[in-house]
């Protein structure tokens, strides 16, 4: 492997550590409020007891979210300087707002957690629902600096530096809403799913308890909502990438040829040298449908990119067909939720259910790692797409597998000990609500 | 408005170095209670630390902020010539945050919670040693782009006497501050006590450990102590550092806690004023003298008025939070002296 490899493999194995827990920090904190909300008003100890046990979880997760983001914060500059050098002054606004929201969101969740019975009822209330709002506003933030590497604006580049710099017209550049929009859907999809695969999990066992029942309760509308409405997302994400970034989305679909009434590919696998794809299952025109509203208009496939500014196929293809499988599924989970409640007229849950949210309970955060595979590998070769490439942005220090044997050890370290933590403090809440 | 930002930045440096350094100084300090007490001092550490330590934490993430949006070119620089130690540092934070809320958190108390506390004093050392070596670094002008191999380019600039003894002078300011700190946090009468003792043998390694880092200055070739006399605002701030330990030691005698509070707090920001006022207008010095300067390297115009409004709104809106925050959970403190 080149150093350039090990640079964006550590940056990968970075971001994909930091998402997890940044999902679970921005939503986890609004299923608190909701429970907190609920034993106010009806002063069920069982809510306060849910409330405290959910405060618990995003205080362990919050604080490894908060160091691995610091971690990050950090990496941009030590893997990769030029880029950072050239955007920095451009895309740092969204940043320095993503600093300001977050740092609101550290202190309200000390308030939160230490302030039980030192505040106002109502105001401690609020201000664990501002860690979550916060939250929210971080990550739009964070990720419209994301948007800007994708649809670069607010300067002119002039023999390789950039001037008249706009930094406003940057953070609003053309993809920051529906990518904004598409994470924090699925954010909410990811945590919601892998909270209320816990407790579907625990209710399995113990179908009586009231504890696992509310917690349930709260956290499924959440599921329900956001997976009902990421596919409205996804559709509004994909056909801007079509517009803004064709080789993007020739490469999720694997479309080597520019057509009319493109297809659109289920499952197949790429073959990057000869140009084709093998054991697919095409849908005639069904990728025009999407991207221009009809079957008939053409689809810029990747013989109209030139060769070095292709992106890798496979990979993004592969990730782009789990990102929308696992978000159909979840979707077919929340119309089966609705269906036997509204129709089927079942207040409780039914066994069928459970399992299904058990099974789903990992399968958000596996197309939340999905979709950032797809937007960060269906980008390259370009780091800001279009003006500088990846490689040119590149630290001059060798020996880059150093830092990246590194970084890995730790993260899977401290993966391994929150899972481990995790596991027992299930055990422990499990153990306290047996009936 | 380049001026209003580089404040925030001095801001920023200062209150991470005093806030974040006293609660890596807790860390520190952990190593040395005996077994009977640990846990009873884990709690008081728990109570004093918890509420704040991630609004501590976030200081760092603003001045690197300031930095790679302000002045990218020293922030790709620092990144690309001290790699290493800042890889380090950031092992020693991420450890360090993780550690401290799996110990507070884990729902089970048994063996494990010995490694917490390992992970959490270790890495609360490693993270002020590399940090002070990174500072020595930036001071010593041996950052050599052009050197002609790994060791002389990627390690030899933060790898000598004079940094090392910057990273133990780093550690030691924390580990005096958070024994000032901690004597107003605790609560157990013989801790207290121990906390008063410590704070004076810290205060006299500290204070041994700044004439380390002069006295290595003059061995790695680096004039310091002949520049500092020349400078007079540098000088001055280190002068008033000193006549100031007198009241620290009278009320070291007495124990009150915010007096001592303010006193360490102006130590440490004289000794931050002296460093920046003794390095600025340069970020970096390199090795064949020329320098990177923050006023020549700012960043555009019109990013510096978002940044600097930006800093602005945020500080009027945050520090009034943050101070009911500190209010908050230190006012038993308050009382108790």
């Amino acid at each position: 492997m080149t150093d350039l490899l090990f640079a964006r493999s550590q940056m990968a194995i970075s971001l994909g550590f930091h998402i997890v827990f940044a999902c679970i920090g921005m939503t986890m904190p609004f299923f608190m409020a909701m429970s907190h909300w609920k034993w106010l008003k009806t002063k069920d100890e069982v809510y306060l007891k849910l409330t405290k046990a959910w405060a618990k979880g995003v205080a362990i997760l919050f604080a490894t979210g908060a160091v691995s983001g610091t971690m990050l914060s950090f990496e941009l500059g030590l893997l990769w300087p030029k880029f950072m050098e050239h955007a920095g002054p451009i895309f740092g606004m969204p940043f320095s707002l993503e600093g300001t929201a977050f740092f609101l969101e550290a202190i309200c969740l000390g308030i939160y957690l230490y302030g039980w019975n030192r505040f106002p009822p109502y105001v401690h209330w609020f201000c664990g629902l501002l860690v979550g709002l916060s939250g929210v506003a971080s990550g739009i933030f964070v990720v419209a600096a994301n948007a800007w590497m994708n649809s670069p604006t607010g300067f002119d580049w002039v023999n390789g530096q950039a001037i008249n710099v706009d930094p406003i017209k940057a953070m609003f550049n053309d993809a920051w809403f529906t990518q904004a929009l598409h994470m924090i859907l699925a954010a909410f999809v990811a945590t919601a799913f892998g909270v209320a695969g816990v407790h579907a999990f625990f209710l399995r066992k113990n179908p009586n308890s009231s504890f696992h029942q509310k917690a349930l309760g709260i956290v499924i509308w959440f599921a329900v909502i956001s997976a009902l409405l990421q596919p409205i997302s996804g559709d509004l994400s994909a056909k801007d990438i079509a517009k803004r970034q064709p080789a993007k989305l020739a490469a999720a679909e694997a479309l080597f040829e520019t057509q009319t009434s493109a297809p659109l590919l289920i499952g197949g696998i790429p073959d990057e040298k000869n140009k084709t794809v093998r054991y697919g299952l095409e849908i005639p025109g069904a990728l025009s449908l999407l991207v221009h509203g009809n079957f008939k208009d053409e689809v810029i496939g990747l013989d109209q990119i030139p060769e070095d500014e292709q992106p890798p196929v496979a990979v993004v293809h592969y990730a782009f067909q789990i990102m929308v499988g696992i978000g159909i599924f979840l979707f077919l989970i929340a119309c089966y939720f609705l269906f036997s409640r509204w129709v089927l007229k079942r207040q409780e849950f039914s066994s069928l259910l459970l399992r299904l949210l058990v099974i789903a309970a990992p399968l958000g955060f596996v197309a939340v790692q999905a979709g950032w595979v797809v937007t960060e590998v269906g980008r390259q070769p370009w780091i800001i797409y279009g003006i500088l490439k990846t490689k040119d942005s590149l630290t001059p220090m060798p020996g880059l597998i150093y830092p990246f044997i590194l970084t890995t050890s730790v993260y899977v370290f401290l993966a391994v000990i929150v899972s481990w933590l995790m596991i027992r403090q299930f055990k422990a809440v499990a153990g306290e609500f047996k009936s | 408005m380049i001026w209003i930002v580089l404040t925030f930045l001095a801001l920023s440096v200062y209150l991470y170095c005093l806030l974040g350094g006293a609660d890596f100084g807790v860390g520190v300090h952990e190593l040395f209670v005996s077994k009977k007490k640990k846990r009873q001092h884990e709690e008081v550490v728990r109570v004093a630390m918890g509420p704040v330590w991630e609004a501590n934490h976030m200081w760092i993430i603003i001045t690197i902020v300031i930095l790679f949006v302000g002045f990218p070119r020293v922030y790709a620089e620092v990144s690309t010539y001290l790699h290493i130690p800042i890889t380090l540092m950031l092992v020693g934070i991420i450890m360090r945050g993780c550690a401290f809320s799996f110990r507070h958190y884990d729902a089970v108390e048994d063996g494990s919670r010995k490694y917490y506390s390992l992970i959490f004093s270790l890495s609360s050392i490693l993270t002020p040693i590399t940090f002070g070596m990174i500072v020595g670094a930036l001071m010593l002008g041996k950052i050599n782009p052009e050197g002609l191999d790994y060791y002389s380019v990627y390690v030899a600039p933060w790898l000598n006497l004079f940094t090392l003894a910057t990273g133990f002078f780093i550690l030691s300011i924390f580990t005096f501050i958070a024994s000032i700190f901690m004597i107003g946090e605790e609560t157990i009468g013989d801790l207290k006590k121990s906390y008063i003792r410590r704070a004076k043998i810290v205060h006299l390694i500290m204070i041994a450990m700044g004439g380390l880092v002069f006295l290595t200055a003059q061995m790695e070739g680096f004039p310091l102590a002949i520049q500092f006399l020349k400078n007079p605002i540098a000088l001055t701030s280190v002068a008033l550092a000193t006549i100031s330990h007198f009241l620290l030691w009278k009320w070291l005698a007495s124990a009150k806690a915010w007096p001592l509070r303010f006193v360490a707090g102006f130590q440490l920001l004289m000794v931050v004023t002296a460093w920046m006022e003794f390095s600025f207008p340069n970020a970096i010095t390199y090795a064949d003298g020329s320098v990177l300067s923050f006023l020549a390297e700012a960043g555009p115009d019109k990013t510096l008025w978002m940044l600097g409004l930006t800093l602005i709104i945020g500080a009027i809106i945050f520090l009034p939070i943050l101070g009911y925050l500190f209010f908050v959970f230190k006012k038993g403190t308050i009382k108790s002296i």
